[in-house]
């Protein structure tokens, strides 16, 4: 009796710790976010000073305003958009595709396919940019936003997450599945691909917010304004040789974090749904 | 702007928008990709830091044909100023007219001098008294906070601009060796390393913002930049500024970077890239974009930069026309700046003396300029 | 006989069956893939033997570009490190990764998970130049948050970027920020697929927690360990935002990572022809090291048959 009540107190305990640390923790996550909000509500003289101030005091949307009078935000991000939300589309379908070859069927050359794909990773990826760069203007795709969504169509990152995901799910699965007569892409659409929902929403989020941040490839690519994606556009709020207000710049950052955040915000409901799928087996 | 351009000359023309972000590293490599795969623009805007590197790879060329092809355009730029179109004749042939050029000066913050109880010192002024403002301008506030006398120089531009006035140099004067450890050049370094480690009158720099923020929210004294900065002053409305020659140690010399519209020679309408080229350098053109934070290269334009009323020493931005000497930079350009900005980085953190590092810093530039 | 052949014959055309779909499944990826990394590929490969500054034609250079790896010093200091930022930097994540992973899922409340999970997760949100501003005004010396903050301990300024030591501590607690939020995610969503059932039998058991945690959730989230450690560590040592925005490489070389020295090359120098033999380098040697670890993958259990 009185020894259950030590495990009893001493689990507390530990909960409580746990909660703290990771209560600090946060918090160290939450500083350098805060202070960028709160810099964007500031005038810029007031930005870069002692003591910094972390919550934000002042409401001056001036800095907001700027934003949507310097650049055309909405068209910025309508680009951003069309390419984001397609990049994230395609490279979920081919990668859950390749993924499910390299987990479920045996052929020949898997394991070097396999291999010569994840190498696509360990190439600095500015090195590639110029021969990319001479194929898109050979095909004549530069300025269009399809210069930057085909080639992350492609993602050794995500195929290889997929992968791994799906070699976790108990071959009886498709078996059973098999038995019942269904065909390959049957067994690829209706059991695999909803069993890995939640590796697929964070392999969704993580393209996503890698093409919507992008910089590299619209700065080599894209030459008007009206085909620029947002990451591109908002520098032109730094002004000739940098010298434009830098608490704007901050301020449209924070607004460009918008449609990210949705977007995990909604992936959040896959996440969680993914867990009860998981609970159910 | 432009479209004055298409009414008078009925020529369309297209921009190509590049980052500013970068520097001009980006630039260049943009520009270079887009050359690579044949999508060069017919007219290109560079400065003098790019100009030695596209000639040296033929990818501009020279005007002088069109010049007489079309007298009325070569008129439109008749009256920039000789010494800064200078650098862009090699050889008896012309590249590019000066569209606009920058030097440097040393900013002073007008509250932190009334702090710190002084007057503006003369533009011409000497290291001694320098180094005395920037004592004075050192200091703890009621409230703790420390303001600095001065934030050192760390750019090339900014580096040469200073070496110029202690009577030292990067390059040699045919730009075929590197001269940065010179006796002169050392002793300056070494001051600048002292400003830091021995007066404490300026911290080190590595603030986010070049120290522009920090002078305009008066925790600096003294900046060194161009008329670019009034853009920063202007978007921030600070205003209690002005500004004076860096100080003299050997000789009051000023540095000027001038950017150009060079003609492509990829361009398949050369005649109408001419035009472009010549009418944007004219002083119409240049009287449109006064606002932007470069010098005008027109000498009537210089006049209205001159008068200009903030800050109160403006004139020494058009004056400083007739000292002037380029900015050191031969086709390998861009590896010297990214050799120096090493180098002064060890120095400036206190990693390695001054002597040495001006030293191997010297090689590596010689090995760079010798084609290694 | 004859039936065993039929069989025999049925089995490999299910294989030659097979192989097809296979490939079928794999094609939009492989299309891509030969088109955009194994096409420029070809072209980086063609470069290394000449000498290529963008502007002007290649043009077949000797194998200078292969002699010059042997004088050049500066491979080996940005190389060493690229080493000294996985040894730092990997653990770290791998440690802190599980660590919060494990102390989410304890944590019952659905409200408090979902905004904890935001919390960690956001920074991954933000693009690297967009953060770089906000990170350079905290480690500034003489103007920097952090040390403002450190001062209240009576802690000495200390120079977070313009030392060579404490760099790479910045680099740390920068990298720790912006990255561990998605790893963490990774291993949580691994955490998802533990047979709950196990671990309490294991707690009826009278298992103690980290006993529970080495023989049982360990081993369930082994392949989404492997996947974070593989790609970790192909992206630790190709470090480049981190040493890039705050320090830029210096003082010196002294936290010049060797893809920051490759990037230089390639578009400072505008040497494109060397910078293709050094990223090859880069290629083989995270290859390498990338199979050692698939070698060394016992410890991973999957599912098989």
């Amino acid at each position: 009796m009185e020894q259950n009540s030590v495990v009893r107190f001493s689990q507390g305990v530990r909960k409580a710790i746990i909660v703290v640390l990771l209560a600090v923790f946060c918090a160290f996550m939450l500083i350098p976010l805060l202070w960028m909000v709160s810099t964007s509500l500031r005038s810029p003289l007031e930005a870069f000073t002692l003591p910094p101030a972390i919550i934000p005091t002042t409401f001056d949307l001036a800095n907001y305003r700027e934003v949507f009078n310097k650049v055309d935000f909405f068209a910025f991000i309508k680009n951003s958009l069309i390419v984001s939300v397609s990049a994230t589309a395609l490279q979920l379908l081919a990668s859950s595709m390749a993924a499910f070859a390299f987990s479920r069927l045996r052929f020949p050359g898997r394991n070097v396919v396999f291999m010569m794909f994840l190498a696509a990773l360990m190439i600095p990826g500015q090195v590639l940019s110029i021969p990319r760069f001479i194929i898109m203007s050979k095909a004549g795709l530069i300025n269009n936003l399809l210069a930057l969504i085909l080639p992350a169509i492609f993602s050794a990152m995500s195929i290889f997450l997929l992968r791994q995901f799906m070699l976790t799910i108990p071959r009886s699965y498709d078996e059973a599945a098999y038995m019942d007569g269904a065909t390959r892409v049957q067994c690829y659409g209706r059991i695999i691909v909803p069993m890995t929902k939640p590796a697929m929403m964070v392999m969704a989020m993580q393209t996503f917010v890698a093409t919507w941040n992008d910089f590299y490839g619209p700065l080599i690519y894209i030459n008007s304004v009206e085909k620029m994606t947002l990451p591109l556009g908002l520098t032109q709020l730094n002004g000739v040789l940098g010298t434009g207000n830098k608490a704007a710049v901050i301020a449209g950052v924070v607004l460009s974090l918008i449609p990210p955040l949705l977007f995990y915000c909604f992936g959040q409901r896959y996440l969680i749904e993914g867990i009860s799928i998981g609970g159910l087996k | 702007m432009l479209e004055d351009f298409y009414n008078e000359t009925g020529i369309s023309v297209e921009v190509i928008y590049v980052a500013s972000t970068g520097g001009w590293g980006g630039f260049f490599s943009k520009i270079q990709t887009m050359i690579a795969g044949g999508d060069a623009p017919d007219v290109i805007r560079i400065a003098i830091e790019g100009f030695e590197l596209f000639l040296d790879n033929g990818i501009i060329v020279p005007l002088n044909e069109y010049e007489e092809k079309y007298p009325e355009f070569a008129a439109l730029v008749s009256d920039n100023h000789e010494k800064l179109t200078e650098p862009f004749t090699v050889d008896g042939q012309i590249y590019g007219y000066g569209f606009d050029w920058n030097n440097v000066v040393t900013h002073i913050n007008l509250n932190l001098l009334e702090e710190a109880g002084l007057e503006m010192p003369d533009v011409e002024w000497t290291t001694e008294e320098f180094l005395e403002y920037a004592k004075a301008m050192t200091m703890t506030r009621e409230d703790g906070t420390q303001t600095y006398g001065v934030y050192v120089p760390t750019s090339y531009f900014q580096l040469n601009a200073w070496l110029y006035n202690w009577g030292a140099a990067i390059l040699s004067d045919d730009m075929t060796e590197s001269v940065i450890n010179s006796p002169e050049a050392v002793e300056m370094f070494q001051f600048l390393h002292d400003l830091i480690y021995v007066e404490g009158v300026a911290p080190i720099p590595d603030s986010a913002t070049g120290g522009e923020g920090e002078f305009m929210s008066n925790q600096i004294g003294m900046i060194f930049g161009g008329r670019w900065l009034l853009n920063g002053y202007n978007t921030n409305g600070f205003y209690d500024v002005d500004v004076a020659y860096i100080s003299t140690e050997a000789a009051n010399q000023v540095i000027s970077g001038v950017g150009i519209f060079p003609v492509a020679a990829a361009s398949d309408k050369k005649d109408e890239a001419y035009k472009l080229s010549a009418w944007l350098c004219s002083a119409d053109a240049q009287g449109r974009i006064m606002e932007n934070g470069a010098i005008p290269t027109s000498t009537s334009c210089m006049e209205t930069v001159r008068e200009a009323e903030f800050p109160a020493n403006s004139y020494i931005f058009a004056d400083s026309a007739d000292i002037a000497r380029s900015v050191q930079c031969p086709a390998e350009y861009a590896d010297l700046q990214e050799i120096l900005d090493r180098y002064v980085g060890l120095i400036y953190a206190d990693e390695m003396d001054v002597q040495s590092a001006l030293d191997a810093c010297k090689e590596e530039m010689d090995l760079v300029l010798m084609g290694f | 006989m004859a039936v065993m052949e039929t069989i025999a014959r049925a089995q490999r055309r299910s294989r030659r069956r097979e192989t097809l779909s296979a490939y079928l499944f794999l094609s939009p990826a492989l299309l891509i893939y030969l088109v955009f990394v194994i096409f420029p590929l070809i072209i980086v490969v063609y470069l290394m033997f000449h000498s290529y500054n963008v502007i002007t034609p290649a043009e077949w250079n000797d194998y200078k570009n292969f002699i010059r790896v042997g004088l050049d010093s500066r491979i080996w200091t940005t190389m060493l490190n690229s080493f000294k930022y996985v040894i730092l930097i990997c653990p770290m994540h791998i440690v802190f990764s599980i660590l919060l992973a494990l102390a989410v899922n304890t944590i019952k409340n659905r409200t408090a998970v979902f905004a904890v999970r935001t919390i960690l997760y956001f920074p991954t949100l933000l693009a690297v130049s967009s953060v770089a501003l906000a990170w350079t005004f905290i480690f500034s010396t003489d103007f920097g948050i952090l040390n403002w903050f450190l001062g209240f301990f009576g802690v000495e300024r200390i120079p977070w970027l313009k030392s060579s030591t404490w760099a790479y501590v910045a680099s740390m607690i920068f990298s720790l920020w912006k990255n561990v939020g998605l790893y963490f995610l990774y291993i949580y969503i691994g955490l998802q697929g533990v047979d709950k059932s196990v671990l309490e039998a294991a707690e009826l058991d009278g298992a103690k927690p980290a006993r529970k945690f080495f023989s049982i959730t360990l081993p369930m989230i082994s392949p989404t360990l492997f996947f974070v450690m593989i790609t970790m560590m192909i992206g630790c040592i190709q470090i480049f935002d981190e040493p890039y925005i705050l320090t830029g490489g210096g003082p010196g070389d002294s936290t010049r990572s060797f893809s920051q020295y490759i990037y230089q090359t390639a578009f400072v120098s505008q040497n494109y022809g060397y910078a293709c033999v050094l990223a090859m380098m880069m290629l083989v040697i995270v290859l390498v090291i990338t199979l050692v670890q698939f070698k060394g993958s016992a410890w991973v259990s999957y599912d098989r048959d």
